[in-house]
């Protein structure tokens, strides 16, 4: 099949539907009618909404598309997609602030806010990865941590102000309802200078599908070329994002289907990726148009394409080429080491008793701080400083597993999507089971994160567990799940704001059960971590030296992979699918000295425990009686070190 | 010897006021001359004054009473012996009262009105049964049976508020009563619980649960106006007989305002300061704590204020069991799936009204709703001619339009008036579109909540579909004062209010001229 046939399969399907939805707005007027010389009412409506509309759906899904091909074409990595850069999180984050602080700013420019804010996060994600030549893993690593950073924020603004916010939802879940021509006016130019600057390009960018070295034997200035194709990708992204909002799976969705249809080469992905980009976003258009009937954007346009691509990227996920995998990055050569590990281990435990003394006691209200020895309010405290414990402990230990098993520093439970899974779960029995009681929530977590593991392990058997690959396809679970909430969120479903406390990582509904629960997994799972010692020793070395000494690589890595499953559903159930602990505490543990599995294990979990509880104990205090949620603050507190960890790669 | 005596002031019944030369006159003089005797014998005996002084008293009654049947030759002995069996038998009674009852303050701190947590569970779940089918009777059907059973309003006048027959009314109660008693039968024969009164007979096996009327006995007490309520009000919130609870926190504004409007100043309530902003009327008084954020209270801020009660709505359910260790907890909701909102809201007054231990004020917040309803009509005649579309943009390009479901629409139909928008709503009532949507029935009058966002006042003034929408063309657009549109029956009356104000402005008037 050509990507020509299947353009014009799917206009076709667009056209009907099209057909469909015009005849029911034009009311007996006719279409030259309405786009020369509109009069009656359905006319008008043709001439200022379905015909923009029509076009918007075209440019955004060409830009979109063009956005995709350039990036995956430069990151050499067939899951890029324009949100992978932390371009609509930054527009998010940069709305919501402009939207709180300054109501009129957003009036006046709500496109000027986002594309600075798309700006600053991709500018953001430049700066960390140029140290790396702009490397392809060092660039997607940056683009999420940037994103999750940014998201955060957002997820708090929004959490504190959903009351100003609404409007806020429906852009953010990408609806393209036009009621003037002003979108198309604009974006049809930057479509069209986008698209002569990137074939312009066509040369050096097609020599990229070499290895690094080759093209830069051939002259090819790499960093230059992918700052200039990344920087277009970015402005269409943006522009896109700041128009019509998150419009979702376009991007990623339509270079894979040109390749899938037999566009080889670049130049062909170029020609074909935009259009079947534009076809696409045509059709889920036309299709919510219709399905809406007359009334209605009950259902936004980029919570569709989310729906329908998550599908087409579970089935894309094993088919994609092997040889594209993006380069791996070296561990850190110098590590230091503890003088005295035992003794550093005891100071880490006394730092921990003594945290947690103020964070059960410590009072701040309308009267100030004051010490409560009363023991009144400890019945609430309780439960939720031991879940932050816990889950911070669980974190730390599923992160030390997955960052020794890959052999990648920057690999955690959240970067896996193993998080994301669990949460997905959760949201799909709070929106489909109203009333649904706790108990089922935690099994219905534990089976999402369950089934994404088996999901990773189903998807990457065919590269033997190879980190990279699951790391890619953690971070496509990863932007699935983020599509879903945005879906979810733009119901306007009251519930869902109650999904925004938990995914933000709030301890605050913690009971004693769920702690305990909590203790019992952090004792019992970290027991079982203990025999994997000398596996979590070897295998950072790398699959092949690992093997050379006698380790059934395979093996190891499925035990691990499922101990890591256990570990991160427990935990996420309690502090919600966003947090960095997994990702900080065993980068802080190693950078206390503990290079060895055993003690890092151990020092990982204790690290993670004192971020957590610290969390906590910040985030009830500080603006008393709101409540900071403990997994965002973490988020808040840690993430800025990983950036800084991250440029220093 | 007491009891000869008792059995004869038994036997001699009431009479009249003291003959002035009866036989007990001088009885009563000697008791009057022995009475500092007398008191000594009896504190003696209840180590009380006061009580003493009571028994006196008592002593002197019962002669009146016993009159043309006593006789005593010795009056002297006969009085203290007449006292002192008094003293006995209230100390009797005393202890006994004291053995099975507290003081006030214990009274307070008794958290249940019955013995056990079993069989109050059981009621409850047996009330949650009535409520359920109750909730899933068509919405006259329920009204004509709460209405008559609880307000114990005569058939006669639901038929007329109704405006149906009475004889469809009579038949209305009549099925919901039956209704309610099958899930009564259905759930005791589920449970085996050993169900209160004749109910508890259906637990035996060997006979059919559903033959006969045997559950007339927990029927009576669920079904019978008094108790119903009672029930209600005891099993779902604090003890009937304890002090009604004074400090209520709450956290839906819905529910705040409620509370308000019955008069209840509550302790706590979530983002206290955004409900100035949102809400505003009843205006919250100064003093009243903030407990955090709506959908994620916080406990230790709750708990600090020791309340005596606590109302969330279904959003909260996760966190009932955990606020009903602070405080009796009531899930009451206004907004739901399914069923009509206008009922609910007035239920949930109720309740709230029984359940902070004044129920005239919920007849009155009632009464005052309808009567702001009714004082409405004739002043939104002006409107009445056309649908009306009632929205608030959410942003430059969409707008949230109140329809089925929503407090609003129910106003809407209780002023006469027609809501122009009746296709698919979320279960708060509002759906989501662009302007375009607007377009149809072109005859419509489109009010729009204030605030404006400030990228929509731009569309209002420039948008060229905006301009060209046939109800925007005609001028029939008009800006109406902020409501809460989740709110209960204060934020319905000032929802009337402000229509019927909009409909006094010249704007109003606008675009019904025609040629």
């Amino acid at each position: 099949m050509g990507p020509a046939v299947m353009v014009l399969g799917l206009g076709l399907l667009a056209v009907l539907l099209s057909a469909q939805s015009l005849t029911a707005r034009i009311e007996g007027g006719s279409l030259l009618g309405a786009i020369l010389s509109p009069s009656g009412m359905g006319e008008l409506v043709v001439h200022f909404s379905w015909l923009p509309r029509l076009l918007v759906s075209w440019l955004c899904g060409a830009a979109l598309g063009l956005a995709g091909v350039l990036m995956q074409q430069v990151l050499r990595n067939p899951l890029a997609s324009p949100t992978t850069l932390g371009v609509s999180a930054g527009a998010h984050l940069a709305l919501v602030a402009a939207t709180l602080a300054v109501p009129g700013l957003a009036g006046l420019g709500r496109e000027a806010v986002a594309l600075a804010g798309s700006g600053v996060a991709a500018a953001l994600v430049f700066s960390l990865a140029w140290n790396k030549g702009l490397a392809p893993l060092a660039v997607v690593l940056a683009g999420l941590v940037v994103s999750l950073y940014f998201g955060a924020l957002g997820a708090a603004l929004v959490l504190f102000n959903q009351s100003y916010l609404a409007g806020l939802f429906i852009w953010g879940a990408g609806a393209l309802s036009q009621q003037d021509w002003s979108v198309v006016l604009r974006l049809g130019p930057l479509v069209v200078a986008s698209g002569v600057a990137a074939a312009l390009m066509v040369r050096p960018l097609a020599l990229l599908d070499l290895d690094e070295a080759g093209a830069r034997g051939l002259g090819v200035p790499l960093v230059g070329l992918r700052l200039a194709a990344l920087a277009v990708s970015v402005v269409l992204a943006a522009a896109v994002v700041s128009a019509v909002g998150v419009v979702g799976f376009v991007g990623l969705a339509a270079p894979a289907l040109a390749t899938l249809a037999g566009a080889r080469t670049f130049g062909a992905r170029l020609v074909w990726g935009p259009l079947i980009g534009a076809v696409l976003l045509w059709f889920a258009d036309q299709l919510v148009q219709v399905l809406a009937g007359l009334y209605g954007d009950l259902v936004p346009t980029g919570a569709l394409t989310a729906l329908f691509g998550s599908p087409l990227l579970l089935w894309l996920l094993p088919r994609l080429k092997r040889d594209v995998r993006p380069p791996r990055m070296a561990a850190p050569v110098r590590e230091p080491r503890a003088r005295h590990p035992v003794g550093a281990l005891i100071a880490m435990v006394a730092a921990l008793g003594v945290l947690v003394l103020p964070a059960l006691l410590l009072s701040h209200d309308a009267a100030g701080w004051s010490l409560d020895l009363s023991g009144a309010l400890l019945e609430w405290r309780w439960p939720r400083v031991l879940a932050a414990l816990a889950a911070g402990a669980l974190l730390a230990m599923a992160g030390t597993i997955t960052q020794r098993v890959t052999g990648n520093p920057m690999a955690s439970p959240e970067v896996l999507g193993l998080t994301s899974g669990a949460a997905l779960a959760l949201i799909v029995v709070v929106m489909a089971l109203p009333g649904a009681d706790r108990a089922t929530e935690i099994a219905a977590g534990a089976a999402g994160a369950f089934l994404t593991t088996v999901g990773l392990l189903w998807l990457t058997r065919r590269a033997a567990f190879a980190p990279d690959s699951i790391l890619l396809a953690g971070i496509a679970l990863g932007a699935l799940f983020d599509a879903l909430v945005v879906a979810v969120t733009a119901s306007g479903d009251p519930r869902a704001v109650t999904l925004l406390a938990w995914l933000a990582g709030s301890t605050a509904r913690v009971g004693s059960s769920e702690a305990l629960t909590g203790l019992v997994a952090v004792v019992a799972l970290g027991a079982a971590a203990v025999p994997f010692a000398r596996w979590l020793d070897l295998l950072p070395l790398g699959a092949v030296t690992a093997g050379a000494v006698g380790v059934d690589v395979k093996r190891a890595r499925l035990l691990l992979l499922v101990l890591t499953a256990l570990m991160t559903a427990t935990a996420t159930l309690i502090v919600g699918p966003l947090t960095f602990v997994g990702l900080l505490a065993p980068h802080l543990a190693r950078l206390a000295g503990f290079p060895r599995a055993l003690p890092h294990l151990l020092a990982a979990a204790l690290v993670g425990a004192l971020v957590m509880v610290g969390a906590d104990l910040l985030g009830r205090t500080l603006i008393y009686p709101r409540q900071i949620p403990t997994g965002l603050l973490a988020t808040l507190i840690g993430a800025p070190y990983l950036l800084w960890r991250l440029r220093r790669l | 010897m007491n009891a000869p005596l008792h059995a004869s002031l038994r036997a001699a019944g009431p009479s009249g006021a003291l003959p002035a030369a009866s036989p007990v006159a001088p009885l009563l003089a000697a008791l009057i001359v022995h009475r500092a005797r007398l008191l000594r014998e009896a504190f003696r005996i209840l180590r009380s004054q006061h009580l003493a002084e009571e028994v006196v008293e008592d002593a002197a009654v019962k002669l009146c009473e016993a009159e043309g049947v006593v006789e005593a030759d010795h009056p002297a002995p006969f009085l203290s012996r007449l006292v002192r069996n008094l003293a006995i038998d209230r100390a009797r009674r005393l202890k006994r009262e004291r053995l099975w009852a507290g003081s006030a303050e214990e009274a307070e701190r008794v958290p249940m009105p019955c013995a056990c947590p079993l069989e109050r569970l059981e009621q409850r779940e047996m009330v949650g049964v009535v409520m359920r089918t109750l909730a899933t009777l068509p919405p006259r059907t329920r009204f004509a049976f709460l209405r008559h059973r609880l307000d114990g309003m005569p058939q006669k006048d639901i038929a007329e508020y109704l405006g149906v027959s009475r004889t469809l009314v009579n038949f209305m109660v009549r099925d919901a009563t039956k209704a309610c008693r099958d899930s009564i039968d259905g759930y005791c024969g589920r449970t085996r619980a050993p169900c209160p009164d004749g109910a508890r007979r259906h637990g035996t096996p060997g006979r059919d649960p559903r033959r006969g009327r045997e559950g007339v006995g927990v029927m009576g007490m669920i079904l019978s106006r008094r108790g119903f309520v009672a029930a209600a009000s005891t099993l779902l919130a604090a003890p009937a007989w304890a002090t009604a609870p004074r400090r209520v926190v709450a956290f839906d504004w819905g529910i705040v305002e409620t509370l308000l409007g019955l008069g209840v100043v509550p302790a706590g309530v979530a983002e206290a300061d955004e409900y100035d902003h949102w809400v505003g009327e009843p205006a919250l008084p100064p003093g009243v704590a903030d407990v955090g954020l709506r959908l994620e209270p916080n406990l230790e801020a709750v708990a600090r204020l020791k309340p005596d009660l606590i109302v969330i709505t279904p959003q909260l359910e996760a966190l009932e069991p955990t606020l009903a260790r602070i405080a009796p907890t009531l899930n009451l909701a206004i907004f739901a799936a399914e069923g009509d909102v206008w009922g609910r809201a007035r239920q949930v007054a109720l309740t709230l009204a029984e359940a902070t231990g004044r129920p005239e004020a919920g007849a009155r917040l009632l009464a005052a709703t309808d009567a702001a309803i009714a004082a409405a009509r004739p002043r939104v005649a002006p409107l009445a001619g056309r649908p009306l579309y009632l929205a608030s943009f959410v942003d430059a390009r969409h707008v949230r339009v109140y329809g089925r479901g929503a407090l609003f629409d129910a106003v809407l139909a209780r002023l006469g008036l027609s809501n122009a928008f009746s296709g698919p709503a979320t279960f708060w009532g509002f759906a989501t579109f662009g302007l375009e949507h607007l377009a149809a029935p072109a005859d419509a009058r489109l009010l729009i909540f204030e605030p404006v966002p400030p990228e929509a006042r731009e569309t209002m003034a420039h948008g060229p579909l905006w301009r060209r929408l046939p109800m925007v063309e005609a001028g029939r657009v008009g800006l109406l004062a902020p409501v809460w549109s989740f709110g209960g029956l204060v934020s319905a009356m000032r929802f009337a209010r402000v229509l019927a104000d909009f409909a006094a402005t010249p704007d109003a008037a606008k675009g019904d001229v025609r040629g």
